[in-house]
């Protein structure tokens, strides 16, 4: 009895400097190529580095493990010749494979059809042996002949294929982690390779339920797995338009001569550095760092309006505030762009970061006589909203997750692959005067043409800017 | 053979599109391909007549549904169907020979601009409607009732049975799905559970 114990407790610790071995090994090793990229010649991929799932665990109980695809991999039947447990199977990086060519149409494929899972493989290719596990807790919905359907609270559904030794029933609540079955190879008699086939079935807004990409969330998922850190993905410098306390327009903002307005223009941190006051500046452009004739008096140099108000960690938003004045002759018009600046090492425009263009807001401010404007602002025409070549394709904006000011917020989540608003306005400078794009934004950046506030219509420039959202979402769409 | 309808039956007739002209005079289902299972001994019962062909546990889950109940015509398969829910969403599922149908129900998400989600080619219960195939999976999604289902077909023999290879059987069975009123029950045994009453 004492000496099975002992051995019982030596096995143990032996498991458990194994995984650790384990762990630490993969930890070193882990990589992944990006979202979207296939392996040549198998079709193209959706670039999309929204995590449609944050916090989900990995669906298999241990590493290593390896996405890749089945069909262009060692052995698959588009691939090189070989066994499927070739080593050159189970390696890092990883590839994503959802999206790979296939004749099944998805609309959130590229080409229309596709691959619309994930194929994950264990940690060598025996089947029967790798557990698979609850990736959240849940409802087991389906069981079919080769599937396993787990649904979570929201509504989200996990599929697990391809599957033997199925150890849960349909109705049966399980908890994140718990043994569902096993990798292999089960497929109704139809020839495949041991892995493990997962899906997310979820609404997508504007496509509806659908089998969502997967390969983000398992990164993460992994990178938990390992205790890895998760690795940030997408431009260093990016923002969002959210909120001016201008309306939208290449209005003309009128001001008496000589005088200015104060107001401010509101940014969403979609990139991956952290913007701090001193640092990131709102800049004159088109072209860059020209003086500017509309400076106010507060602005920090001729051609930086303002620095960021404050810490804004990715996801979350901050603004620039600032005055605009008018010429001190009556009539002159006078024209400014901006863009966002981090100070001496990029603007966002730049070719390898996320935008906004150099092109996209603009200000119009007219010098009018003192008696013209009746003691209020004027503004003088419509709305004038440019996307600009800015917006990505639906689901790849990474603009979405939780803001707040300074909390770090999960900036790669996405419940539905759009742009999502969350975000808590900061609440100083200028007024209660601000607009934004609903709950949208323009699609993936700033689409704004900022003039001064206006003393009435605003109803009308939020309904301007919101059918005009539509068409530019329509154009994009089709 | 049939010798009453309900009026929601009546009503959810009407509603399908290729029934509407039939409406008043053929109470049918969708016919199903031949080789369906299903269509050999299809009727449509009356809707209290679905609800209690359910087992206890899956009338209990459907009753706590959050969302407008669709169920199968046929009686026999309802009889096998597991139900499950949660606070967003319902589930049904059953065996039905070497198929396994699976109808996953959430809320609808709406399109930002109003217009159909993209894919949505096709017309389903009058609804917009796409038809996905993803590993040997056919499925059939649309929304109504501001609910999006999404109906799966899971065959033994993924790439041989029609039922799986064709959308015909699939967008058939969905048409013939019963809209089951599940509140007058949830709304009793909450009266019920208010006064101190059973469960």
């Amino acid at each position: 009895m004492k000496t099975s114990r002992r051995v019982s407790a030596i096995a143990g610790v032996f498991t458990a400097l194994s995984a650790l071995a384990w762990s630490d090994a993969a930890h070193a090793q882990f990589a992944y190529r990006p979202a979207g990229e296939l392996v040549s010649g198998s079709g193209r991929g959706r670039v999309d580095a929204t995590v449609y799932v944050p916090n989900m665990r990995y669906p298999l109980e241990s590493g290593p493990s390896y996405l890749n695809s089945q069909v262009w991999g060692v052995g698959g039947s588009q691939g090189p010749g070989g066994s499927q447990c070739d080593a050159r199977n189970f390696g890092y990086p990883w590839r994503d494979n959802y999206c790979e060519s296939r004749t099944w149409d998805m609309p959130m494929c590229p080409a229309g059809q596709g691959h619309q899972g994930q194929d994950i493989r264990a940690a060598d290719c025996r089947a029967g042996v790798h557990n698979v596990v609850a990736v959240a807790d849940g409802t087991i919905t389906s069981i079919g002949s080769y599937s396993v359907y787990l649904t979570t609270a929201d509504g989200t559904r996990f599929d697990f294929l391809h599957m033997s030794n199925v150890a849960v029933r349909v109705g049966q609540t399980v908890r994140r982690g718990q043994v569902v079955g096993r990798v292999s190879n089960q497929f109704g008699g139809t020839p495949t390779t041991v892995h493990l086939h997962f899906n997310i079935r979820k609404s997508v807004s504007g496509f509806g339920s659908v089998y969502a990409p997967t390969y983000m969330s398992l990164i993460r998922a992994y990178e938990s797995l390992l205790g890895t850190p998760p690795t940030p993905t997408g431009p260093r410098f990016a923002a969002t338009f959210v909120m001016q306390s201008f309306p939208f327009a290449s209005t003309t903002l009128s001001l008496p001569a000589g005088t200015e307005q104060r107001g401010f223009i509101e940014f969403r941190n979609t990139g991956i550095d952290t913007w701090r006051p001193g640092e990131v500046f709102l800049g004159t452009s088109q072209p860059r760092d020209r003086v500017s004739p509309a400076r106010g008096s507060d602005w920090v140099s001729a051609a930086r309006p303002s620095s960021i108000d404050r810490v804004v960690a990715p996801g979350a938003t901050g603004r620039f505030n600032f005055s605009l004045r008018a010429s001190s002759t009556v009539g002159v018009e006078t024209s400014e762009y901006f863009g966002l600046v981090r100070e001496s090492v990029a603007w966002f425009s730049d070719p390898t970061q996320g935008g906004p263009a150099d092109n996209v807001v603009q200000v119009r401010v007219r010098a009018v006589a003192a008696a013209s404007m009746d003691g209020g602002v004027r503004v003088d025409s419509g709305v004038a909203i440019d996307a600009g070549g800015n917006a990505p394709d639906a689901g790849q904006a990474p603009d979405a997750g939780q803001a707040s000011d300074v909390d770090e917020p999960d900036a790669e989540s996405s419940e539905d692959g759009g742009v999502e608003d969350a975000g808590e306005a900061p609440q100083d400078a200028a007024s209660g005067d601000a607009e934004r794009f609903g709950d949208e934004g323009l699609p993936g950046g700033c689409g704004c043409r900022t003039t001064a506030p206006t003393q009435g219509g605003r109803g009308a420039w939020v309904l301007t800017g919101l059918a005009l959202g539509w068409v530019l979402r329509r154009k994009r769409l089709g | 053979m049939r010798k009453s309808l309900s009026r929601r039956s009546l009503e959810t007739l009407t509603i399908v599109p290729f029934m509407g002209l039939l409406s008043a005079c053929q109470p049918t289902p969708p016919s199903l391909p031949a080789n369906a299972a299903l269509s050999a001994n299809s009727q449509i019962p009356s809707v209290s007549g679905l609800r209690e062909r359910l087992a206890p546990a899956s009338r209990d889950a459907l009753t706590r549904s959050p969302l407008p109940v669709l169920l199968f015509a046929n009686p026999a398969l309802v009889a096998e169907t597991t139900a499950t829910s949660g606070p967003a969403w319902y589930a049904l599922s059953v065996r039905d020979g070497e198929r396994t149908i699976a109808l996953h129900v959430v809320h609808e998400t709406p399109s930002r601009d109003g217009s159909p989600p993209l894919g949505h080619d096709l017309r389903v219960r009058r609804a917009p409607a796409m038809v996905l195939y993803n590993e040997g999976v056919r499925s059939v999604t649309w929304s109504e009732s501001s609910a999006t289902y999404a109906l799966e077909i899971e065959c033994a023999r993924p790439f041989e049975d029609t039922a799986c290879t064709d959308r015909a059987y699939v967008m058939a069975l969905a048409e013939s799905l019963q809209r089951v009123e599940f509140n007058t029950v949830n709304s009793q045994t909450n009266s019920a559970l208010q006064q101190g009453g059973v469960r």
